[in-house]
């Protein structure tokens, strides 16, 4: 793959939040469950009841569905709070083609400018693919309906 | 544009022309589905910039657009807009005592 075919495949996410960092930084890892819209992004659908992401290097950031089954979508790999959480990423599938999250919260203003970087799509050169095939599982809900309707496809 | 993956036939169809250029013939031999049904999945996958039709002689064959490429991309991208649109909603909200669980 060229490297500008690489490049193509990293996600950059900022937004800006009118909220502290410390507020930002906790909403989003340790509020988690309460935000993430786990009946569309997630590979158990309606079934999840909780989204965890564990506070620290080496903790687990999975779903729960309501029977008890966890389901891992990565391993905490940075914990600086209220700076920096990254993990790697592989909702559904196998870890050895895992990807990685970063994200940053930097002051700005009264709020909190959020910087989400997606990458890793890289390692595997079928990636693409089995995107479309792994993300099914859970996205196709969203894709298909939600996101059709929201534009009137 | 996205949606026309949304259906898993498409999906298939776009798969096997990533394995390579194929006329119509060919790729409707590979799926359940019929040879005008493959025609009309790939019109609505041409239309979405994710397959583009190539001459070799007097054949037409189908081919994953490179833009493809960025189509997936878009499409993981608009998880996140969605996602992080909730994260700042949550994130705006009042404070209220302890947030864990």
């Amino acid at each position: 793959m060229s490297e500008q075919a690489t490049e193509q495949l990293v996600l950059r996410k900022t937004l800006v939040v009118a909220a502290t960092r410390e507020r930002a930084f906790e909403v989003f890892t340790a509020g988690v469950g309460g935000w993430w819209p786990m009946a569309t992004h997630s590979t158990g659908k309606e079934l999840v009841e909780a989204v965890v992401i564990e506070p620290r290097e080496g903790g687990r950031f999975y779903e729960r569905l309501q029977d008890g089954t966890e389901n891992d979508w990565g391993v905490v790999t940075a914990w600086e709070p209220p700076e920096r959480f990254a993990s790697t990423w592989h909702p559904g599938y196998d870890e050895a083609e895992e990807q990685n999250l970063e994200v940053r919260f930097t002051p700005e203003g009264e709020g909190t400018r959020v910087d989400l970087v997606h990458t890793g799509w890289e390692r595997r050169g079928d990636l693409a693919e089995r995107m479309l095939r792994d993300y099914d599982t859970g996205w196709d809900y969203v894709f298909g309906e939600r996101y059709a309707a929201a534009f009137g496809g | 544009m996205l949606t026309a993956l949304a259906d898993p036939t498409r999906r298939q169809v776009f798969e096997l022309l990533r394995r390579g250029p194929r006329p119509v013939g060919e790729l409707a031999g590979e799926l359940p589905v019929s040879r005008p049904a493959v025609s009309q999945h790939l019109k609505v996958l041409k239309d979405a910039g994710l397959v583009r039709e190539q001459r070799d002689g007097t054949r037409r064959l189908y081919a994953p657009n490179g833009d493809g490429l960025a189509a997936l991309r878009d499409y993981v991208d608009g998880l996140w807009d969605e996602a992080l649109a909730a994260f700042k909603t949550a994130a705006e909200e009042p404070t209220e005592g302890d947030d864990d669980e």
